[in-house]
């Protein structure tokens, strides 16, 4: 049974494509078949954790949403880049970096219900396992079909006080939307920040579990978007936390807290 | 032959003279003489106390090791406390309602609303 698994933020520069990334590829890494897709049509960004630079030699989200292509067309395998072997696979479905087709998607919109019918025949051309969206920040249509749609919504904040407002609209808006399962990551943490505390106080608010804290960290800031933590750092606290994250995702029913709080 | 005997001439006088002043200093040597004539008993007992004074001196020390990694700990602990910080959510409830009204009362959002069990059961 596939799942579709939408990564939002309310604000932008919360490191949703980073975890939406480093989640897809720890998965794929455990052997299943995984899509990237970026939603972020007016901001595209996570073809740069792929090392992909230039999206004119390939199809893209822009052109199944035009209907130039089909959407399956538009995906791009990088698991050998990546070095994920065996059964484990790694599609990425960019958007467009053209200016001209970023303008476009701005000035005409597009058709959003192609978003829904598009996942879903990813989903089956591909085989997929997981499919995750990762969507532009703040509550725009095609952010609202996603979060409607997914089997799970992560949401994405920093200890903030503008993320922590804006995290209590897209809990409001998704619980409206009746979404079943939606749980936040706490990114970006200080060390100075009590940890445990933090994540019961968040709990506290929104009333939505936390899926897992990230530790802000240098490591991460020095990568400067050119690949991916997980596979450049292995053994990082902030690789096992994108780990523990995965193995949750894959394994609802053995849910492990981040934090043990007495 | 004339210079070899002159040598050995010398030689000889340096000797005579050599062990009458080392002579002199035989009594200051005693001690040395004495010490040789410790027992195996008294010996072994001075080492004891030696010993015994080494490693009060050692315990000494292992309690001022100690002390300090204790103060040490202390410090970093009370650091840490006073570095650890919680950080209170305050959020404006009143705004929150606003910006969802605005959200929730689009056109879209009540047609997506309606349409939402069936978008998630849609296969294609």
């Amino acid at each position: 049974m596939s799942k579709m698994i939408a990564i939002h933020s309310f604000r932008g520069g919360t490191g949703k494509s980073n975890l939406t990334a480093n989640l897809a590829v720890a998965i794929a890494l455990q052997g299943h078949r995984v899509a990237v897709v970026d939603t972020d049509l007016q901001s595209p960004g996570i073809h740069a954790l792929f090392n992909i630079d230039d999206t004119r030699k390939h199809q893209t989200l822009n052109d199944y949403l035009w209907n130039h292509s089909s959407i399956s067309d538009a995906a791009w395998d990088c698991s050998s880049d990546l070095g994920i072997k065996g059964k484990g696979k790694v599609f990425l479905i960019p958007s467009s970096l053209n200016a001209n087709e970023i303008a476009r998607i701005d000035s005409e919109g597009y058709k959003v219900s192609l978003l829904n019918s598009g996942f879903r025949r990813l989903i089956q051309d591909l085989q997929l396992d997981y499919l995750f969206i990762d969507t532009h920040p703040g509550i725009s249509r095609e952010t609202l079909l996603s979060i409607a749609i997914s089997d799970l919504v992560l949401v994405i904040l920093r200890p903030d006080r503008q993320d922590f407002q804006g995290t209590a609209v897209t809990v409001d808006v998704a619980r409206q939307l009746t979404v079943q399962n939606i749980m936040l990551v706490i990114n970006k943490v200080p060390s100075k920040i009590d940890f445990c505390t933090l994540q019961q106080q968040v709990e506290k608010t929104y009333q939505v579990p936390v899926a897992g804290h990230l530790p802000l960290v240098e490591d991460m800031a020095l990568l400067s978007s050119s690949g991916l933590f997980c596979l450049k750092y292995p053994t990082h606290p902030l690789t096992q936390g994108f780990n523990q994250m995965a193995a949750n995702i894959l394994n609802p029913q053995t849910y492990i807290a981040p934090i043990l709080c007495s | 032959m004339a210079t070899a005997n002159a040598s050995t001439l010398n030689w000889t006088v340096f000797m005579e003279v050599a062990l009458k002043n080392l002579l002199l200093f035989l009594p200051t040597l005693q001690p040395s003489r004495k010490f040789i004539t410790y027992s195996l008993e008294d010996t072994q007992a001075q080492l004891r106390a030696e010993i015994g004074d080494m490693k009060r001196e050692l315990a000494a020390l292992k309690q001022e090791k100690a002390a300090l990694e204790l103060l040490l700990l202390t410090t970093k602990t009370e650091a840490n406390k006073r570095q650890i910080q919680e950080m209170p959510i305050a959020i404006n409830l009143d705004k929150i309602a606003h910006q969802v009204a605005e959200i929730t009362q689009t056109d879209y959002f009540q047609q997506l609303q309606a349409e939402v069990e069936s978008l998630r059961n849609f296969h294609c």
